[in-house]
């Protein structure tokens, strides 16, 4: 697997932007760059330099998380990342009601009633943490993978009885 | 049942149960039970039972182990699948059997521990979980396709601890011994004939053949013997089957008793289950192999499933 293990500054980098985007603080442990933009984050106890001993040894297909892309200045994070570290978040959190999370949940971009600037912020229902989007012209542009999208959430209705 | 077993296959299960086979072919038609794992890697246990019970009635059958649901309602097909819950990786739907063997392991944080047939990858996020994304997983499998599943499945459940390889399972272990890289506990699910699915995929029934399991024995031989050549002193080796043949359980476990510096363990699992046979067809095991555990389908309405824990000896 072709794969760069990200240096100390590299990595702050990306805590930095993690923590001034979402106030999330981040620990980030190893974080390795894969592709062209992807950053992944492993958390395992092998060192940079004993990864790329062991890809030297074995046919590597895939370490850790994928963590975020970065391009330019613009950092994204993924889907599972976003619902592993998001509750954290302090800011750039936007709250869906239970229509438009069913929406969301199904692909499509939801149209935001109040201005915002344009930007990439978490997806929040509740509790959940719906992945991220980029508000763009006022609507919330989708980011859920094709694969993770649902027409048939079943939003539970808590007034009804059980 | 859509696929009739074949003679050879039921004189077999005769041959193993006697008068219960018939019952345990009974439980052969039955349903699963829709059972899940919590993924706590992404929600706690308490969380995710409190929203579940909103929609479903949720029963956690084992005291040691929370994060077993069983759903007790009747779904649609599917519909387990299709939930917020699932596509936000809160948990993993995956049969009570097969959560054995990772029992029987029993990773803790900060470990090293190799998967060897990883995919798609069941064990793999129990293992993840259990060690909190902590120490290392090495998780391989040498399809391509089967790897595909096991990477979507470790990143909808949050798994930063692992490193997935694509190779084949002795081939690796040789590579990992020749450069003194040694795990502190291996699980070996080995490829099998799969009878204990029958529940899941009938469709088992059809492929059944008794050259398919002699070929699959040798196969599991050699990974039980590539695996403890990677193994620390006094690591933990679990093996484990979903199949009943005992070609390819209890004599693949004397195998290994036979030719390596290991012993069986003693362990318990939440599941009931029965020592493993001491005798097949006229070849005799060693008394130690009871240690090894077999899970029938009717002694807890589950899949079938074989656990064997060793532990290397030097």
């Amino acid at each position: 697997m072709n794969f760069e293990i990200l240096s100390k500054k590299q990595k702050k980098k990306i805590e930095e932007l993690i923590e001034k985007n979402y106030g999330i603080k981040f620990d980030s442990f190893c974080l390795i760059k894969s592709g062209k933009e992807k950053i992944r984050i492993f958390t395992g106890n092998l060192t940079g330099k004993e990864l790329e001993a062991l890809n030297r040894l074995v046919e590597i297909n895939n370490i850790g998380l994928y963590l975020c892309s970065l391009k330019e200045e613009e950092l994204r994070l993924s889907f599972d990342a976003a619902i592993l570290f998001g509750r954290k978040a302090k800011k750039n959190v936007i709250s869906l009601d239970s229509a438009q999370a069913k929406e969301w949940m199904q692909g499509k971009k939801i149209i935001l009633n109040a201005k915002e600037d344009s930007k990439i912020v978490l997806v929040k229902y509740k509790k959940d943490i719906l992945g991220v989007a980029k508000i763009l012209n006022n609507e919330l542009l989708n980011f859920v993978p094709k694969e993770r999208r649902t027409n048939l959430i079943d939003f539970v209705d808590e007034t009804k009885p059980r | 049942m859509k696929f009739q077993p074949k003679p050879e296959l039921k004189e077999r299960i005769y041959a193993l149960l006697d008068e219960e086979a018939e019952e345990f072919w009974k439980f052969c038609e039955k349903p699963l039970r829709n059972v899940i794992r919590c993924n706590t890697l992404k929600i706690s246990v308490e969380e995710l039972k409190e929203r579940l019970e909103k929609k479903w009635q949720v029963l956690q059958p084992f005291e040691k182990y929370k994060e077993v649901m069983i759903i007790e309602n009747e779904l649609a097909p599917g519909e387990l699948g299709r939930s917020l819950e699932h596509q936000l990786g809160y948990y993993y739907v995956q049969e009570l059997a097969s959560m054995q063997a990772v029992f029987a392991l029993d990773p803790k944080p900060m470990e090293k521990v190799l998967d060897l047939c990883a995919a798609p990858g069941s064990k793999t996020t129990q293992i993840a979980a259990m060690m909190k994304n902590s120490g290392l997983i090495l998780a391989n499998d040498p399809s391509f396709s089967r790897l595909c599943a096991l990477n979507a499945n470790l990143e909808r459940c949050g798994c930063t601890n692992v490193v997935v390889t694509r190779e084949h399972g002795s081939k690796l272990c040789k590579k990992f011994e020749s450069a003194k890289f040694f795990f502190d506990k291996i699980l070996v699910d080995a490829p099998c004939s799969g009878e204990g699915t029958i529940r899941f995929n009938p469709a088992i029934l059809k492929m059944w053949n008794i050259d398919m399991i002699k070929r699959l024995a040798g196969l599991q031989k050699k990974l039980i013997a590539s695996a403890i050549s990677c193994l620390k002193p006094r690591g933990i080796l679990v093996y484990s089957t979903c199949t009943f043949e005992p070609e390819e359980n209890e004599e693949v476990v004397q195998f290994a008793l036979d030719n390596f510096l290991v012993r069986l363990e003693s362990f318990s699992l939440p599941l009931k289950s029965r020592h493993a046979i001491t005798e097949w067809r006229g070849k005799k095991f060693s008394e130690e192999i009871k240690k090894c555990k077999r899970i029938w389908p009717h002694d807890n309405d589950t899949e079938g499933f074989f656990v064997a824990k060793l532990r290397k000896i030097k």
